[in-house]
């Protein structure tokens, strides 16, 4: 399966993936539309790359009452059914990292789906901030990952809804 | 609608009455954005002879079809007003990046223009279709950083971008600009102190709409080609690592970095300023990127202990050069620590450094005595000095008032210091010292530049990465070219080549991409050409050929000279200071050009461009541009 | 016959006030390595540590700019080089 790692301190802020996320799925260009969220700091320059991790805790499938998030067996990415979601946004609330949003237009949930296994966030990242990996489900690698990365994800909470600024939650230099 | 948002604003502040109003089709398409639409609103409605600080002058901030798409370094704005410093009157404009111009983008807006002066002070929130004046009572007097901090408490919400000014643009300090992001920012002429004026302290905007995009896929497949061709690209690579200071050790080696107000182009300490410098004393914290830039050339820095500890974001070209070598100083700390005064108190470090240097200059000619500058001793190198000073510039006190003029102003105050003058226009001449290298074309960019000696509005480089397009068609050919860009001083051919350049500029400014990305689509630059118009096609959906686009280009620098013959300009404003007109030995080769060549120059730009002896464009040429009507205006022939 | 490479006046100081140098090799990187060799102290202002060309430096062969890839570009005899040093940014 493919996983994304996700570096913050080498996170520039340039916020392309974002651009591009939304481009490629939605065409058009719109951060609030973008599978990718980065916060930045602009008083000390560190930035918080937001993204669903396609985590074991399955917070999200577990979550949905109308078995609208599945598995993808290949990629491992949780993906979305739009014709199954019934906007009820327990998904969103459940996931604690922010990973899952809901669209204001069409009604239903959207996510990190990894492209299908070739995700454009990465192609576009020049900083290597974003980093395609290729992982098994179950292997203790893929298990550590998450749960680091998890770690500074979860600071997200902090950042988008206590309203920290990023560099007092993951330091100046990104952590 | 594609590309734009298409939707512009106009705030009266004397009223506080704010209206919306659609951007129309013959202005998107005979302007595109940004500094066209800026500069079309400025000629359009701003009445001659006005005074710059008064609620007479306009200010407005604008943003192109690109800003908030994923078109690489698409983060761009610019903004316009009647400078404050221009003699007898003329634009001032500034550019900036960060993700300042993404957001108003996104929250549905390509420009917003400002009118009259507020009873109190005021901030304007956006926040997306809701738009307010706000008192701002609680942030004046505060610094970039400290606005930026208030509001983001004020409003809840740290994704806020905010273009502020400091309290040196409250002052009225003629050395003032903008600044979005909390320290980037661009622009002479005081544009700070025309906001200060209207007692306008910041725009806030949160905007979390979309912009569409005409043709998704082609679109798409441009920003790819580019991505690639640019992210390969050796100088690309360098880019990343250093910014714009690399530029410094080009300068010094050709005796273009200007030294000791540009008596000189060349300073012995320059090996203490480079980059490689900056990155060996471990002042530089991470690498930044503004709004859709793989580059990210800029960076935090921190100088974390000492009597210069400082930190912010990006030791640029602009803030070492006018800090360092033009006065003398080479401590790269001290000079860091000067940078981040500048940006908070919100001065801009190229006038700042040439005013304060100018004051240097007057002292080493015993102009100035201890009893004139407070107590200061502005012997050439003095950090310590200059940082005393920069506070009572900001803040207008005692000598600093004078300063807060602008070297042409303070000039008038202090005997005998004409011959310490550096200007053009009345605007202090900036990053170059027009040298062995350049001097011949960076004289005759200074002189013409529709915002006074400026650096950025075109150029005439041997670079040809820089892009500019039709080059071979119009000189004859690629070995007329290439021969005009190795002489120094040869001027055939040169105003031909300025000229297309500034056109080029003229359009890429108006699309608010970074300029140094403006040769990214392609190391050839006819091929440049073609991908930049693809791009703006498929995003605005609206076809348009890279002729459409220089066309553009060269209207906005039309208009831009018309409006500054308005105000009372001539061919005898398109001149540099005498010192640069006198031919000599410097230390790297042959500087300066007689004037005599200079004019024969500057005949041949003006002839170029289409405009008659006295640099006036002619009928003809206004009628090609779909100018006519503002003929009579201007007494064009 | 050999090579000749015409040099700036701002980069004469490091070739002892020359301006046009003759040299031999069969590509621009030879060419370059021999005008080092023969005046050491122009390679600070032309080479960086790597042996690569310094980014704001221009090659030029008989008038046609070389870059990408100059110091692979191949020269032959009575070929005309030239240097420039090109600055941009603000």
């Amino acid at each position: 399966m493919k996983l994304i790692e996700v570096s913050h301190s080498n996170c520039v802020g340039c916020t392309l993936c974002e651009m591009v996320c939304s481009l490629s799925h939605e065409g058009e260009c719109s951060a609030t539309k973008a599978r990718i969220k980065i916060f930045r700091d602009e008083e000390f320059g560190s930035n918080l790359v937001s993204l669903c991790i396609q985590c074991p805790e399955e917070y999200c499938i577990k979550s949905c009452h109308d078995g609208a998030l599945v598995r993808d067996p290949e990629t491992g990415a949780v993906l979305v059914d739009e014709s199954l979601c019934t906007s009820c946004q327990a998904c969103v609330t459940a996931c604690p990292v922010g990973g899952i949003s809901f669209d204001t237009e069409k009604n239903v949930v959207f996510k990190c789906d990894l492209c299908g296994g070739d995700p454009e966030c990465v192609k576009f990242c020049s900083r290597e901030a974003l980093v395609l990996k290729d992982t098994n489900f179950n292997s203790p690698d893929r298990r550590s990952f998450v749960r680091e990365t998890g770690k500074l994800v979860r600071k997200l909470t902090d950042v988008k809804y206590k309203g920290k600024p990023v560099s007092e939650v993951i330091g100046v230099q990104g952590g | 609608m594609y590309g734009w948002a298409g939707q512009r604003l106009r705030v009266y502040l004397s009223e506080g009455r704010i209206v919306k109003e659609p951007l129309s089709e013959e202005v998107r398409l005979n302007y595109l954005g940004g500094r066209g639409l800026n500069s079309k609103v400025l000629f359009d409605e701003l009445k001659p002879g006005i005074d710059p600080l008064s609620p007479d002058n306009i200010f407005m901030v604008g943003g192109g079809p690109v800003n908030g798409t994923a078109a690489l370094a698409s983060a761009r704005w610019t903004v316009t007003t009647k400078s404050t410093v221009a003699v007898p009157g003329g634009l001032a404009d500034g550019n900036g990046g960060g993700d300042f111009a993404t957001k108003m983008k996104f929250a549905g807006y390509d420009q917003i223009v400002f009118y009259g002066r507020s009873p109190e002070p005021v901030y304007l929130w956006i926040d997306d279709d809701h738009v307010e004046l706000r008192d701002a009572s609680h942030l004046w007097g505060k610094t970039n950083a400290e606005t930026n901090k208030l509001l983001w408490e004020e409003l809840g919400d740290r994704e806020v971008r905010v273009l502020s000014i400091g309290p040196a643009g409250e002052n009225l300090v003629r050395m003032t600009k903008v600044f979005s992001n909390i320290t980037r920012s661009g622009g002479k002429g005081g544009i700070g102190a025309v906001m200060g004026s209207k007692n306008f302290k910041a725009i806030a905007v949160r905007g979390t709409g979309s912009v569409k995009i005409g043709k998704p896929s082609e679109f798409f497949q441009i920003v790819k080609d580019s991505y690639a061709t640019k992210m390969t690209s050796p100088r690309t690579l360098k880019s990343m690592e250093t910014g714009t200071l690399s530029t410094l050790r080009g300068a010094a080696i050709v005796g273009a970095l200007s030294t000791r107000n540009a008596q000189s182009g060349y300073f012995e300490g320059w090996e203490k300023l480079t980059s490689e410098a900056f990155h060996e004393a471990g002042y530089q914290v991470k690498h930044r990127g503004c709004s859709a830039c793989p580059v990210s050339c800029s960076h935090y820095y921190r100088v974390k202990e000492g009597p210069y500890a400082c930190h912010g974001e990006s030791n640029e070209y602009g803030t070492t050069y006018p800090l360092g070598p033009k006065c003398g100083i080479d401590n790269l700390a001290a000079i860091l620590k000067m940078g981040t005064m500048c940006d908070q108190l919100g001065l801009d470090t190229h006038s700042t450094g040439a005013v304060v240097c100018f004051a240097m200059h007057c002292w080493q000619e015993g102009l100035l005595t201890l009893k004139d500058t407070d107590g200061i001793d502005l012997s050439w190198g003095n950090a310590d000095a200059v940082i005393e000073l920069l506070p009572k510039i900001a803040n207008r006190e005692g000598f600093g008032n004078i300063l807060a003029e602008g070297s042409f102003r303070a000039s008038a105050e202090i005997k005998g210091s004409e011959v310490c003058l550096k200007v053009v226009k009345g605007q202090e001449v900036s990053a170059y010292y027009p040298g062995p290298a350049n001097n011949v074309a960076q004289g005759l960019a200074y002189a013409t530049a529709t915002r006074g000696a400026d650096h950025l509005r075109g150029g005439v480089s041997p670079n040809r990465k820089l892009g500019t397009p039709h080059l071979e068609e119009n000189l004859g050919s690629r070995e007329a070219v290439v021969r005009l860009t190795r002489d120094p001083r040869s001027i055939e051919g040169k105003g031909a080549y300025l000229a297309l350049d500034q056109n080029f500029r003229g359009f890429i400014n108006s699309l608010e991409l970074c300029t140094s990305l403006a040769n990214g689509m392609d190391d050839d630059p006819e091929l440049n050409l073609v991908k930049l118009a693809q791009l703006v096609s498929t995003a605005t959906g609206v076809e348009m050929s890279g002729d459409d686009l220089m066309k553009i280009g060269e209207r906005i620098s039309n208009l831009e000279k018309a409006f500054n013959i308005r105000e009372g300009m001539s061919r005898k404003d398109d001149i540099l200071p005498k010192p640069f007109l006198v031919e000599g030995e410097g230390p790297k080769g042959p500087i300066g050009l007689d004037e005599g060549k200079f004019q024969t120059m500057l005949d041949e730009y003006y002839q170029f461009r289409g405009w008659d002896q006295e640099g006036i464009p002619t009928r003809k040429k206004l009628e090609e541009l779909g100018l006519s009507d503002i003929a009579e205006q201007i007494g064009a022939i | 016959m050999s090579i000749k490479i015409d040099i700036p006046s701002y980069l004469q100081p490091f070739t002892d006030g020359r301006e046009a140098i003759e040299v031999n090799g069969s590509t621009v990187s030879e060419c370059l390595n021999h005008l080092v060799r023969q005046f050491p102290d122009v390679e600070k202002v032309l080479l960086a540590e790597n042996g690569e060309l310094l980014e704001d430096i221009g090659i030029y062969v008989n008038g046609e700019d070389a870059y990408p890839d100059e110091l692979a570009k191949p020269v032959r005899d009575g070929d005309e080089l030239y240097v420039l040093y090109m600055i941009a940014g603000g």
